[in-house]
């Protein structure tokens, strides 16, 4: 199958559901009313609350949802074929994501641009909100190791990248130094930037960096492993640097090479004409884990992830000029990372290789299929380039630099966002020293997770990379669990139909809970106590979460049965706070009616 | 003196953008913690706050001005808008690219795709003066924009 025809028929299909069931959505379940006053506008301060064009908003949302984490999904989960991996990346953006996406950016507009965990303290019950931060918890310390992971390996198996991810840094920091010194324009030298980062991967090729005699020197089993320390040194270290050093000129890079990726798969496909040569459907050798629920945990980035309600609540929510405006960010932007997924899964199954036996041997089972797709990605992105010219070896580590990139980027945000966690939890935990001290905090950010990414056992290999991968994906499913939870009673409590919203809930948790048990029972079996006990730590979460949904649904449905449907139905989900006058709270229709009478877009 | 038509964008500075390029990453404590003010994550620093004052004045001294913040790493919009601003006003292709690049500096200030203030974030006095000297310049009234209401773009 061509797979410029594969490409050309879902994005058809991400184009209807745009249409049609975006606005279904937004216009039906939703209810969203250009004329509500938004935050941006009620609370506007210039700062975090300002309207904002929509295509500018988009923007913004974007860049701060793609990246490495769509990738790695479909690169493993084309284990089962194509057709599966491709029909939940459809599906699941189509009905799922998008749903969730830009109703956490809807629910939060209507709670005064709250964040999902607080709004989960208030919208479901106040256990809920812990419940958001030990999933978060758990998401970031997963995050963090799988990431290492990936870095480890590509290093590994491409050492022609290591000099131009480390000179990367100091470009990055003198870049960020130049513009923030100088006040000059950042887009010039960004792309200075990004021409210095792909002419170092001529000097990498030149000079690989091949730590394996030092790893063993130093008795690492694994060069992987010595990687993976370097890695969290680093991440320790930059997620203290003020975000402007390095955070900042590194993501204004990453955003260039964001857009040369997608280019380079595009144009690659289409001037190749490259086939896919894998199979529809794979079988799978015995013993392997099962579609149902395996394929759904594996790819939750690119079909649907948790993730992005901390971005749609957090900061998306707080520029939406108008409600509706939240149908283009949040479902478009849902639809752009599915297209992410798409690049992945045609490279890994159209680029990687020129036949089916090269294709089986890849994916030969599913050890050896999730501890190689990152660099089968790789390998796949690397053919598309060569298809505009681009030779073998140079091509491979551009598509290793760009992944790497993005995976580093993700590891300094997540260790930054962990320490703030592990503070809160302290708060809770009663922790004082714990909570006060940030060095502290940022160690224990580090330490969990690294201590993860070098656990032994699993056999000789330590635990497949698919394992720590499900148990993430588990994770994520369940931040967008709690998500769609608020959402649906948002709904339910608004006298709208929430199934919509309830049926990718319900898929979801009986997804992950029936991943978790499966995973329980062999971890226990095989006498791998650690992963048993992290996976009876993620089952207790979702059994809480299931419980916390169920009975808030129950309770809301019942007051829905007492009191006569209304579409109001304000002041029970948190949306009757006063506001910052200490004016008590107006109803959605007051405030549509306020924005129609004064005209125009109600800016204050 | 009516506003519409008019597009003012005002770039945010280095330290404060909201935008990101890892995955699923918002590098905002508020984003998972919530406001600020209670975790001391992302606390806006004196300049962003000056931005802010400025955003306001703005849109105080200004109703129904236009007044977009953008992040400077957004240049996929930032470029062409101002590209597009600049050649509305009646600016050549060549000005108009210099114009584009030049609205990517942190903390600036592009009125009618014409960067009015660059450095670091204006005053807002600043800020005000240099929007109504555009104006004034080019006599901006009904929904016109600038060259099309002077003839000649502004300097």
């Amino acid at each position: 199958m061509p797979a410029i025809v594969v490409a050309a028929v879902v994005l058809s299909l991400f184009a209807l559901g745009y249409v049609f069931y975006s606005r279904y959505i937004t216009e039906r379940v939703y209810g969203l009313d250009a004329a509500f006053v938004t935050p941006a506008h009620s609370l506007q301060d210039g700062l975090d609350f300002v309207p904002t064009n929509k295509h500018v908003l988009f923007g913004h949302h974007f860049t701060s949802v793609a990246g490495a984490a769509p990738i790695v999904g479909p690169a493993i989960a084309v284990f089962w074929g194509w057709g599966p991996a491709l029909a939940w990346i459809v599906l699941g953006t189509i009905f799922a994501a998008g749903v969730h996406d830009s109703g956490s950016i809807a629910v939060s507009v209507r709670h005064k641009a709250k964040n999902i965990g607080t709004l989960a303290g208030e919208v479901v019950t106040l256990r809920a909100r812990t419940l958001f931060l030990c999933i978060i918890f758990f998401l970031l310390t997963l995050v963090n190791a799988v990431f290492a992971v990936v870095i480890g390996n590509l290093f590994v198996a491409n050492p022609g990248a290591v000099i131009p991810i480390f000179v990367e840094i100091p470009i990055a920091i003198a870049i960020g130094q130049y513009i923030y010194r100088t006040r000059s324009p950042a887009l010039i030298p960004s792309i200075l930037g990004v021409i210095c980062l792909y002419l170092l991967i001529w000097v990498g090729a030149l000079y690989p960096i091949d730590i394996t005699p030092l790893a063993e020197n130093l008795g690492f089993d694994r060069p992987r492993d010595l990687w993976v320390i370097i890695m969290f040194v680093y991440t320790f270290i930059a997620s203290r640097l003020p975000v402007w050093l390095l955070l900042q000129p590194r993501d204004y890079i990453n955003s260039h090479q964001l857009f040369i990726a997608l280019g380079v798969i595009l144009l690659g496909i289409l001037v190749g004409m490259s086939t896919i040569v894998a199979p529809l459907v794979n079988e799978v050798p015995e013993g392997s884990p099962s579609i149902f629920p395996f394929l759904f945990i594996t790819i939750a980035c690119g079909a649907i992830s948790g993730f992005h309600s901390l971005v749609a609540s957090g900061t998306t929510s707080k520029q939406l000029d108008k409600e509706t405006d939240a149908r283009y960010v949040g479902y478009m932007g849902a639809l752009g990372e599915g297209s992410l997924a798409l690049g992945s899964v045609l490279a890994v199954t159209a680029g990687v290789v020129a036949t089916r036996a090269d294709w089986d041997a890849l994916y030969a089972d599913f050890a050896t299929a999730s501890g190689g797709a990152t660099g089968n990605f790789v390998a796949g992105v690397a053919e598309f380039a060569n298809n505009l010219g681009i030779p073998l070896d140079l091509a491979t580590i551009f598509a290793a630099v760009v992944v790497i990139s993005f995976a580093a980027t993700t590891m300094d945000t997540g260790v930054r966002l962990q320490r703030y966690v592990v503070q809160e939890i302290s708060e809770i935990a009663g922790i004082d020293v714990l909570r006060r001290n940030l060095t502290l905090a940022s160690l224990v950010a580090v330490v969990i997770p690294l201590i993860l990414a070098l656990m032994p056992g699993g056999g000789e290999a330590g635990y497949t990379f698919g394992v720590l991968w499900q148990l993430f994906g588990t994770t994520n499913q369940l931040t967008a669990g709690l998500a769609l939870t608020v959402i649906a009673l948002w709904v339910l409590r608004r006298g709208r139909n929430p199934l919509a919203v309830l049926v990718p809930l319900t898929f979801l948790l009986v997804m992950t809970s029936w991943a978790l048990i499966i995973n329980l029972v062999r971890f226990v079996e095989q006498g791998e106590w650690v992963l048993a006990t992290l996976d009876a730590v993620i089952f207790v979460l979702a059994m809480w979460l299931i419980v916390e949904a169920f009975s808030a649904i129950s309770h809301a449905r019942a007051e829905g049965a007492r009191a006569p449907a209304d579409a109001g139905a304000r002041g029970r989900l948190g949306e009757g706070v006063a506001d910052r006058d200490g004016r008590p709270p107006e109803t959605d229709a007051e405030a549509s009616a306020r924005r129609h009478t004064r005209g125009g877009r109600g800016r204050r | 003196m009516s506003w519409a038509g008019h597009r003012v964008v005002l770039v945010r500075g280095w330290d404060r953008s909201t935008g990101g390029a890892g995955c699923c990453t918002p590098a905002d404590g508020a984003a998972v913690l919530g406001p600020p003010h209670q975790h001391g994550a992302g606390l806006p620093t004196a300049e962003a706050q000056r931005s802010a004052d400025v955003y306001r004045a703005l849109c105080e001294r200004f109703p129904g001005l236009d007044v977009t913040v953008v992040d400077s790493g957004n240049w996929a919009w930032l470029g062409p808008a101002v590209y597009r601003d600049a050649r509305r006003s009646g600016r050549g292709r060549l000005p108009s690219l210099r114009e584009a690049a030049r609205a990517t500096t942190p903390g600036c200030l592009v009125v009618d795709g014409q960067v009015v203030l660059d450095g670091r974030s204006p005053m807002p006095s600043d800020a005000v003066a240099a929007v109504a000297r555009v104006g004034d310049a080019s006599r901006w009234h009904g929904t016109r924009p600038v060259a099309a209401a002077s003839g000649h773009a502004p300097q």
